[in-house]
């Protein structure tokens, strides 16, 4: 490899270490690989939410100074070239003929269309306008409210040209709060924008693995994120009868809506979407009146059906989004961001990083990472824009 | 055990994958189906509870973008010289030319026989701006409700996923489903509107109803127009001797006329003049400057508003006149008697908190039964009408001068104390009474030198009680008149 295809070479690292500090220089430093950071390269940092983030994130800025940082909280990070899940990862992305334009806000409360809109806006102005493929990712905070609307904010402002990518940040399932960093402020509740024009395209896969099983099912009832019935019945009977297998040996997540959240990690739902297909939606736990609680919000009248897959169904299916990502390129691939659902964990079980390898082997065996998510962005043609259970690749 | 060969096991195989893939097609197409069968139920309950048209628009080409797979959806409303962007979703909001878009739609291919039209894009003619999106299939749907062209729907695929016709017929009904949802929206929205001017026009009638001054019901009138009516500015002017006069004005309207003429030019397209009248008779007139009145329902609540008005003010004209009347000596049109003690009560308070001085005269006419019963009624009017008038220039404007009834009068004078009164006020009162008076009778003018009695009293002396003051006052002039009496006999 030259010396430059070297420089511009996307780089990770990784750490487990128990104190903040030490774990954003760890990952940073081994993301940097021994390169000076400019002022315009992109360093990207996903600590767990057991790290103080004040100081996890001052501590990668300080390393990667100067470049750009941005970050938010994770479940757990991953990078390729390693098998287990990881504290903190630290991706970084030397700018090379890319520019990026960063912008956020918090909190964002119930105004997430409009400050979708405002970051998204203020992003493209400090990325020097709108190159000839430019991608937009966002990170967001995976407690706020209709994450739809923050992919319909920003297309209001990017429009169908510009592909939307990104995911919400995540917590260790407990759901007391997100953190997000950008332009050196950690915000809780706040939604980061990441214009990237690039003079060449991109590459974006988004895969999800799972088929259905059982019957299709249309929502005769649902508020928000609750559905309250399928079918015209209560929701969660529905589900549970659908479903083939009994739910797992319960595991104590602490509570019983927890514990029937990691029971159904196994069974999302599929949202059949346009073009016939699933779009995965996982479900947060049931009410006391047997309504389902979703990871995102679910429309009435939308058909929806349980959704099934193991572990090679989930590998082939981030192998299949690194293709898409692949074909999108015009020249090999020096690297991809991977937002995998938190919810593929436990399905993946002992093949969490054969996911991570099957993408980096999609692209050519270069350097991949990414984090756990509470949702995923990936919006290329076509309108929706927010997935779950699913694994989004950017490749650049 | 009999051995299967390879070939039949891998024919097997083979075959359990087809069949298996084969199911899984059925499975998606009847998902896909189901889905489809679903989606104008959907965009009926997302658009549903939803009230504001621009709202609604937004709402539905989100969630039609999303349903149909399209890439960009907007829908254009007619204008005059095109069509205008109502809502769109999927174009950069800055690419969007501003104002009226020309030659857009499709207007002469879309009927209500054949509401849409999809195809490649090649089909059709589009503009620049929207080809810069690089679509590839067009469809086009005509919103209508209840025979009324609302505009139009545009969908735009960026993929190469052409519209089929099952989707074509589907278009027509979320063409139809969102114009009738915008129909609905606009209806809610008048009878909210009408229900709310029902409201104001209730609580502005409620609160001018107990308004009974002239000069307050004026002001209230003007200000309740630009609060309640969708008017800028409003001057209510008042029919009087000297022609229509500004009486009040409120909101945006500095610069109206003094005095409104009779012929007034109504120059601009949003001044309107309505006449304050009741029954044919006109107490003024209403003049309104930015008056939004496009509507029939605008133009009609502004009139119910003026009829408020001239409602209000024909009610406190009355009250004004009643008032007078209830005030006032119908024949000298001084005060009466109800009014003079209303105002010595108020005034005695006044005096007694500040222990300041008033002085009240009680005045008596001399021998006026005697130039009645020789002159007549009316003469003894005339001689009445006469000394009201000296009176009540011989104590000046601050003075009440009031006639109790009969030959009785009073004047109230506060600040006077009973030197002042003695030495300088009396004199002059008397001189006014002794001045001689010039009665019109049938057959001539008589002069007559009537005189009178004048008795003081002062609150003061008598302890700040009206009643008492009024007792001293009555006796005081009692003695004066024995006093005169008796002078007169002397003289005699």
């Amino acid at each position: 490899m030259h010396d430059g295809d070297e420089r511009r070479r996307l780089g990770h690292g990784s750490s487990i270490a128990t104190d903040a500090d030490k774990a954003a220089r760890e990952c940073v430093q081994e993301a940097l690989g021994g390169r000076n950071p400019e002022s315009a390269d992109l360093m990207v940092v996903f600590p767990s939410v057991e790290y103080d983030p004040h100081v996890f994130f001052s501590a990668a800025a300080d390393a990667a100074a100067p470049a750009q940082v941005v970050g938010c909280s994770s479940h757990a990070g991953f990078v390729s070239g390693n098998s287990g899940a990881m504290d903190a990862v630290a991706i970084y992305l030397p700018a090379d003929d890319l520019s990026f334009g960063i912008a956020a806000v918090a909190p964002i409360g119930t105004a997430v269309f409009a400050c979708a809109q405002e970051v998204t806006t203020r992003a493209r102005e400090r990325a020097g306008d709108q190159g000839d493929h430019a991608v937009l990712l966002v990170l967001s905070d995976g407690l706020a409210g209709d994450q739809r609307e923050i992919v319909r904010g920003s297309y209001s402002v990017t429009g169908a040209t510009v592909p939307l990518v990104g995911a919400a940040a995540s917590d260790d399932l407990s759901m007391s709060g997100t953190y997000q960093f950008a332009e050196g402020e950690v915000m809780s509740n706040g939604l980061i924008a990441v214009w990237i024009n690039a003079p060449y395209p991109l590459g974006i896969g988004v895969e999800h693995g799972w088929h259905p099983i059982g019957e299709p099912m249309v929502v005769t009832r649902a508020e928000g994120n609750v559905i309250h019935e399928l079918d015209g019945r209560p929701a969660a009977e529905v589900y549970l009868f659908q479903r083939s297998t009994d739910p797992a040996p319960a595991q104590n997540y602490g509570s019983p809506e927890r514990t029937f959240a990691a029971d159904t990690f196994n069974h999302p739902l599929g949202l059949a979407n346009a073009s016939g297909r699933l779009d995965g939606r996982h479900i947060l736990g049931r009410t006391d009146e047997g309504a389902l609680i979703m990871f995102g919000h679910v429309s009435e009248q939308s058909v929806v059906q349980v959704m099934a897959g193991d572990a090679d169904d989930l590998v082939r299916a981030a192998g299949r989004a690194a293709a898409q990502a692949a074909e999108q390129l015009d020249r090999p691939s020096r690297g991809a961001l991977i937002f995998s659902c938190t919810g593929r964990i436990a399905p993946l079980g002992a093949q969490v990083a054969a996911e991570t390898a099957a993408i980096s082997a999609g692209l050519g065996d270069v350097p991949v990472a990414g984090f756990f998510t509470f949702g995923e962005f990936a919006r290329v043609t076509g309108s929706t824009g927010f997935h779950n259970a699913t694994v989004v690749v950017l490749a650049v | 055990m009999r051995t299967v060969p390879d070939s039949e096991v891998e024919r097997l195989t083979e075959e359990v994958s087809r069949l298996r893939s084969e199911l899984a097609a059925s499975r998606a197409a009847s998902t896909r189906a189901l889905a489809r069968a679903t989606r104008l139920a959907q965009l009926v309950s997302a658009l549903g509870q939803r009230t504001d048209v621009t709202d609604i628009l937004e709402r539905a080409v989100c969630e039609v973008a999303e349903q149909f797979g399209a890439d960009i959806v907007a829908v254009f409303t007619p204008a005059r010289d095109g069509v205008l962007t109502a809502a769109q979703w999927g174009f950069a909001a800055r690419d969007l030319p501003a104002g009226a878009l020309t030659h857009l739609a499709p207007t002469g291919q879309l009927s209500a026989a054949a509401p849409v039209k999809a195809g490649p894009i090649a089909d059709f003619v589009l503009p620049p701006w929207l080809l810069a999106s690089r679509p590839r299939h067009v469809a086009w749907s005509l919103l209508t409700a209840r025979e009324e062209h609302l505009g139009y729907l545009l969908l735009l695929r960026r993929g190469d996923t052409p519209f089929e016709s099952a989707e074509v017929q589907e278009l027509a009904s979320v063409g139809s489903r969102i114009a009738l949802a915008v129909d609905n929206a606009r209806l809610y929205v008048r009878s909210q509107e009408q229900l709310r001017r029902l409201q104001q026009l209730h609580n502005a009638t409620a609160a001018l109803a107990v308004v009974v001054d002239v000069d307050q019901a004026v002001r209230d009138i003007a200000e309740m127009l630009v609060a309640a009516g969708p008017v800028e500015g409003a001057a209510i002017y008042l029919t009087g001797p000297e022609g229509d006069v500004l009486a009040a004005r409120a909101g945006t309207i500095d610069d109206c006329p003094s005095v409104l003429e009779a012929d007034e030019p109504v120059e601009l397209p949003d001044t309107m003049l309505f006449d304050l009248g009741i029954d044919g008779s006109s107490l003024g007139r209403l003049l309104l400057i930015g008056a939004h009145a496009d509507t029939v329902e605008q133009r009609s609540f502004l009139e119910h508003l003026a009829d408020v008005g001239a409602l209000v003010l024909e009610r406190a004209t009355l009250f004004a006149r009643i008032r007078a009347q209830a005030e006032t000596d119908v024949l000298t049109s001084l005060p009466n008697r109800w009014l003079f003690m209303d105002r010595l009560s108020a005034a005695v308070a006044r005096c007694r908190q500040h222990s300041t001085d008033l002085a009240v005269f009680f005045i008596d006419l001399d021998g006026f039964k005697q130039i009645n019963d020789r002159y007549g009624h009316d003469a003894g009017d005339q001689l009445l009408v006469q000394t009201a008038q000296r009176l009540s220039g011989s104590v000046g404007a601050a003075a009440t001068t009031a006639r109790l009834g009969g030959d009785e009068f009073v004047v109230l004078l506060e600040g006077c104390t009973a030197d002042h009164a003695e030495a300088y006020v009396a004199p002059n009162i008397q001189r006014a009474l002794d001045t001689p008076s010039r009665l019109q009778l049938v057959d001539g003018v008589v002069q007559v030198r009537g005189g009178g009695s004048i008795g003081i009293g002062t609150a003061e002396a008598t302890g700040y009680d009206v009643s008492a003051l009024m007792r001293a006052a009555d006796a005081a002039m009692y003695a004066a008149k024995q006093a005169r009496r008796r002078l007169s006999l002397a003289a005699g």
